[in-house]
């Protein structure tokens, strides 16, 4: 980057304009002197075709001193500070101008609100993939139910597709090699699962009523969610659909722990959604019912069940929200070790992935 | 000080006419203008540097749509004053 200095401009105004050097320096010397001067009177000076100089008061503040390391105090003092003109801004950045903001991949436990766009070749592939795995727990509901549960915008995605979005909008080299080699990850994780799932059981595989599934956070954890079905109540399946396929998480977490009585059609990843906005953390729920709930596939209805409140978001989590999440995937891991699930790992890998450090 | 009393003073400092004096000034910022558009730097003695830096694509949290996004990369223009200037500034009283 070339760099000018004061004579380097003059010269190139006065090329430019045809006024003589000297006067030009003069010209340039005033100006600076002028905003010197503006600065000194009332703080502030407004350049035409420029921008804003302003005086801003510094506080107090301690510091250290870089080659000794002792504390000094830093008094407090002005200090100059320039905001372009819109236009100067606008002509600086034309370059990057009409690129606009991007959703952001998922981070750890952030779900975006609107995953609508999110239905792209990965999350297919692994609903594709990962659909054996549960259809075991879905065999009682009914088979309309999948065009229902289809298009429902994924709650929590995966991290991959945002991760394809950058692309289009601005051609991040980084991101181009990041995508093929997630899309593999995905599924060689997807096919390990499924050939464990199918080893494990001879069942034949029914039609997968469940795409809940499919957007969960990590592709371990995609299988864990369907779990809740509740195979004693088909008459329940019907009412949870309308209340499943809300996009965007309802209430906010609540306040308090509050005591929910179960209605028909309520699943523990579905409460979870709703009161926490996102339905992995129905483990959460489990962990603080686990003596009222034998099956967790099963609860029955009428029954009250405790929604204890987060101390935190779910963007971020506290401690005690980590090791109550860590807690709920240990105690179900344990649960369906005792089964001989084949989810079994997947109870696991939530355990260690929440488990505070 | 505005940009009206701004260029009367600096027509008072010349000595020459407002309109002349915004003409010139319009001069000066108008290559001033050309140069941080090509990237170019402008250091001004005992005043300070305008320089223009490149912001890279960052994740970030936008508190007006309420969610996490990825900014754009953009230019931005930025002034560094020089020590002689931040010297002369540091203890003036301003309310």
């Amino acid at each position: 980057m070339d760099k000018l200095n004061t004579s380097d401009l003059v010269n190139s105004i006065a090329e430019k304009t045809g006024i003589t050097k000297t006067d030009t320096e003069l010209l340039v010397r005033n100006i600076i002197e002028l905003i010197e001067e503006g600065l000194r009177a009332d703080g502030a000076v407004k350049v035409k075709g420029l921008g804003t100089f302003k005086l801003k008061r510094v506080a107090r503040r301690m510091g250290r001193n870089l080659q000794t390391g002792e504390q000094v105090e830093i008094p407090p003092h002005n200090k100059v500070t320039f905001t372009p003109e819109s236009d100067l801004k606008d002509l600086v950045n034309k370059d990057y101008q009409y690129l606009t903001y991007k959703e952001a991949p998922v981070e750890k436990g952030w779900v975006p609100p609107s995953s609508a766009e999110k239905k792209e070749e990965p999350v297919k592939e692994e609903i594709k993939e990962e659909t054996p795995v549960k259809s075991e727990s879905e065999d009682v509901k009914a088979v309309p139910e999948k065009e229902e549960a289809t298009p429902e915008p994924p709650p929590p995605a995966t991290p991959e597709p945002p991760k394809e979005e950058p692309r289009e909008e601005y051609h991040r080299r980084r991101y181009l090699w990041v995508i093929p080699v997630a899309i593999i990850i995905i599924a060689i994780l997807a096919v390990i699962f499924y050939f464990r799932a199918c080893h494990d059981k001879e069942e034949e595989v029914k039609p997968p009523s469940e795409q809940i599934i499919t957007p969960a956070d990590e592709p371990e954890e995609t299988t864990i969610t369907p779990v809740d079905t509740i195979p004693e109540e088909p008459a329940a399946t019907e009412p949870a659909e309308p209340e499943i396929k809300e996009p965007q998480p309802p209430e906010t977490s609540p306040e308090e722990d509050l005591l929910y009585a179960l209605k028909p059609g309520n699943y523990l990843y579905q409460l979870a959604g709703q009161f926490y906005g996102d339905s992995l953390f129905w483990v959460i729920i489990y962990k603080a019912n686990a003596s009222d709930i034998e099956d967790p596939e099963g609860v029955s209805v009428g029954k009250e069940l405790i929604i204890p409140a987060l101390e935190g978001d779910r963007f971020n989590l506290s401690r005690a929200d980590s090791m109550n999440l860590s807690e709920g995937y240990r105690m179900l891991y344990e649960y369906y070790m005792v089964e001989e699930d084949p989810r079994t790992s997947n109870f696991y890998f939530g355990m260690m992935r929440y488990m505070p450090r | 000080m505005n940009a009206t009393e701004f260029n009367r003073q600096l027509a008072g400092k010349l000595d020459i006419t407002q309109s002349l004096a915004s003409e010139q000034l319009a001069e000066v910022t108008a290559l001033l203008t050309d140069l941080f558009m090509t990237e170019k730097s402008v250091s001004l003695q005992k005043f300070g540097t305008f320089s223009t830096r490149k912001i890279e694509a960052r994740k970030g949290y936008s508190p007006v749509l309420g969610k996490h996004v990825i900014f754009p990369p953009k230019r931005v223009l930025e002034f560094h004053p020089s020590e002689i200037l931040k010297e002369k500034v540091k203890n003036i009283n301003i309310e």
